[in-house]
């Protein structure tokens, strides 16, 4: 079986507050956080990527927009999340945690 | 022996004008890039709807940028051009080119941005970071000055570029624990790649390779439309951190653990060595050429923070701020801004009691 990428959200203090993984999103930890944290994982997220002309070798700035379960979505979702609610995100080594 | 940080010639010594400043005086804010950032304007005709907005908007968030960023605008932008949708490959919001930038002047075209749960001030934010980093390449990349590679080399390693631990495990050993011995052990293997990559030269000198072949030589993937010639040459095979865990959790753990084994690392050493730097933004892991730039915009504009990039960020501003600072402190105050050049305006300008904000 694969390693999930997991994540454990930290009140100041240290005190664990939630932790999330998979998708669909599993959430455990304060059933009040987790109501407020999911609320967030709902929509995709815009975020910026290159783009490149092969023949002209101009770069560009593009808009990528990470739907739901994408590869980087729940990082980006829970970054974000965490930001707002003023938690500390860390993701749990390869090995668990 | 601690090394002479170079002064970057990028360095204005003088303040610049407000916009709002110009537009008191009625003059065009064409004028006002002209004058203060040296830019010739190009705006394409017959534009949509909406896209003289989209021009005030540009040169309102220029405005307001650091004084890097406007330093560069005016020192290594030659051109900037507001040009239509599908003049650009699809939701593209902006580029640069050889010190021409250009600025797609209809973003109520990308699909992207229709969704109106959107916040209002996205388009300010995009705008803003859109600039940032297309002059984080320009100062990176310009032909006329630029970084040297082996400092483009240090930010890649500081930004958690690695080889998969089964293709090349020096990385995660001792050499990998400092940017320092990281980087001289790219630029080494680089060099076995390729002799013409030497690191004493700047990224943009015409003598070494171009950044599409830095992309071909150093990453594992790179667009199919690229990609000829990269395996014939042989690659360093480096990956973006999150791009690398991703492949890994996606693994079969007992096998990984052993495959490891035979080579003499254990899991543990991997992930540690994976979490020590990371990826700055996805942008930063696109594509290896991108991240110095990302790294640029980053430290000027945070449109996301991660901690975890914090060496990324610190060795951004050793290599990409450092030498402009060096000159900041070696010139000096700067002197007060070039008030609009017609001798009418400006006497306007003091008749108006504006002469002081200018330092007149």
């Amino acid at each position: 079986m694969a390693m999930e990428q997991r994540f454990r959200l930290l009140a100041s203090g240290g005190r664990v507050v939630a932790e999330a993984w998979g998708f669909p999103v599993q959430l455990t930890g304060e059933p009040e956080l987790c109501r407020r944290i999911r609320d967030h994982l709902q929509s995709s997220v815009v975020v910026l990527g290159q783009s490149l002309d092969p023949h002209t070798g101009e770069r560009g700035t593009r808009l990528r927009i990470l739907e739901p379960g994408a590869p980087g979505w729940l990082a980006t979702c829970l970054a974000r999340t965490a930001q707002e609610l003023g938690l500390h995100l860390t993701e749990l080594p390869l090995s668990g945690g | 022996m601690e090394e002479l940080v170079p002064l970057s010639p990028y360095r204005s010594d003088r303040q610049y004008a407000r916009l709002e400043t110009y537009r008191r005086l009625g003059l065009a804010d064409g004028t006002w890039a002209a004058e203060q950032f040296n830019l010739r304007v190009h705006v394409s005709q017959g534009g949509p709807e909406g896209a003289e907005t989209r021009a005030c908007q540009i040169w309102e968030t220029v405005d307001r940028l650091p004084l890097q960023i406007k330093d560069l605008l005016r020192n290594v932008i030659d051109e900037v051009r507001l040009d239509s949708q599908e003049s650009f490959p699809s939701d593209t919001l902006g580029s640069w080119r050889d010190g021409t930038m250009r600025i797609n002047q209809d973003w109520s075209l990308i699909p992207a941005l229709r969704d109106p749960g959107w916040h209002r001030d996205l388009g300010y934010d995009l705008l803003r970071a859109t600039l940032a980093h297309e002059t984080g390449h320009a100062l990176v990349e310009d032909p006329r000055g630029g970084i040297r590679l082996r400092d483009a080399v240090a930010l890649i390693a500081a930004s958690g570029w690695l080889p998969h631990p089964l293709d090349d495990a020096v990385p995660y050993g001792p050499v990998g624990r400092q940017v320092s011995t990281l980087s001289a052990y790219y630029l080494k293997r680089l060099r076995e790649v390729d002799s013409s990559w030497d690191g004493e030269l700047s990224l943009g000198s015409p003598a070494l390779p171009s950044s599409a072949q830095l992309d071909r030589d150093v990453m594992r993937d790179v667009r199919a439309s690229t990609r000829h010639r990269t395996k014939a040459r042989g690659s360093l095979g480096l990956q973006g951190s999150e791009q690398l865990l991703r492949r890994l959790r996606h693994a079969d753990p007992g096998r990984l653990v052993r495959d490891l084994a035979d080579c003499g690392l254990v899991l543990e050493d991997v992930d540690a060595a994976l979490r020590r730097r990371r990826g700055i933004s996805f942008y930063a892991e696109d594509a290896v050429s991108e991240t110095p730039a990302e790294i640029f915009r980053c430290i000027h504009v945070p449109y996301t923070r991660a901690e975890h990039s914090r060496p990324a960020l610190l060795e951004g501003e050793r290599v990409l701020l450092e030498p402009w600072r060096t000159a900041d402190r070696a010139i000096g105050a700067r002197r007060p801004a070039l008030t609009p050049e017609r001798p009418w305006e400006s006497l306007q300008l003091v008749r108006r009691g504006v002469g002081r904000e200018l330092g007149r």
